[in-house]
């Protein structure tokens, strides 16, 4: 059976960190401090600077998202289009995998 | 040494293309959050991760392969076609793909001086140009650059011969690699708060 192609996996390492940004920019956008406030209140985990910026930088060379005129240094991004199809791909296979594994523990 | 200059030196370490278009923000977000060890590490893995991987969009192997064969049958067909009846006869021997070869280096270098262009214009102004808007425009600049290209060719100092003409701008051309090598370094030097418009 031929699967989907999780496009994010592409992005290797930065994959996890990618992943997390998108969610983060799921609800409205955000610059980079509210992103990183943001994904420690949902995932626990703080992204460093250079981390975030690197996943910053390589969902926007993919148009996954935008960056948003303004003034101030603290730039804002938002999600595309493109983005936001795959984020929903990504969450859907999560959901999949997620659930066979509560599926197997609990037969276990 | 104060917090912003050490953030400084440690952005000074990134590839200059990334650096121009993220150091304000890292720099902003970095007087917000503190600069602790941990961020400073963070910031040091990120720009040799930078420079191993960079985050520019890149074609895959299979890809790269499959753009440059069409690329470079466009290139034949177009030297067989305007280079006359005279080349017909070898245009699958070495000389053929030599030539097409050097309109193939030519056009690239025509075609990819305005978009590095846009790039930078984009970037001054606080809208950077998309991988999609890029690629476009490299197609759009690569069909106008193979057009300049040949007409140049076909009224290029009327008194030569074909052979002659074939011979300037057929291997003879080849000075043009020298330019790529300046091409990465034509960027803006990172001076800070330079993409705020206050």
């Amino acid at each position: 059976m031929k699967k989907n192609h999780d496009e994010l996996q592409d992005l290797g390492r930065f994959s996890e960190p990618a992943l997390l940004i998108l969610i983060s920019l799921a609800d409205g956008p955000k610059h980079g401090y509210a992103m990183t406030q943001d994904i420690e209140q949902v995932s626990g985990q703080k992204l460093g600077p250079g981390t975030l910026y690197g996943g910053i930088a390589r969902l926007e060379a993919r148009g996954w998202i935008e960056p948003l005129p303004t003034d101030d240094r603290r730039r804002p991004y938002r999600l595309t289009g493109a983005g936001h199809r795959v984020l929903k791909h990504r969450l859907e296979s999560l959901k999949a995998v997620a659930k066979i594994g509560a599926q197997r523990l609990a037969d276990a | 040494m104060t917090r912003t200059h050490i953030v400084r030196l440690l952005l000074a370490l990134y590839p200059a293309r990334w650096r121009d278009r993220y150091a304000d923000e890292v720099t902003a977000l970095v007087e917000q959050t503190g600069l602790g060890v941990r961020q400073g590490l963070d910031l040091l893995r990120g720009a040799v991760v930078e420079w191993g991987v960079p985050s520019r969009v890149s074609f895959s192997m299979r890809e790269s392969l499959r753009w440059f064969t069409a690329a470079f049958a466009c290139c034949v067909v177009v030297t067989v076609i305007f280079d006359g009846p005279a080349q017909v006869g070898r245009s699958v021997s070495v000389d053929a793909l030599m030539g097409a070869a050097s309109v193939m280096l030519r056009v690239y270098l025509l075609a990819r001086i305005p978009v590095l262009i846009l790039m930078q214009v984009g970037r001054r102004a606080g809208k950077p140009i998309t991988a999609d808007e890029r690629w476009k425009a490299q197609l759009l600049f690569g069909v106008l650059a193979m057009l300049a290209d040949r007409a140049l060719a076909a009224s290029f100092l009327p008194g030569m011969s074909q052979q002659q003409i074939g011979e300037l701008f057929g291997s003879g051309a080849d000075w043009f690699v020298l330019l790529p090598a300046f091409l990465p370094n034509w960027q803006r030097p990172y001076t800070p708060s330079s993409h705020s418009a206050t």
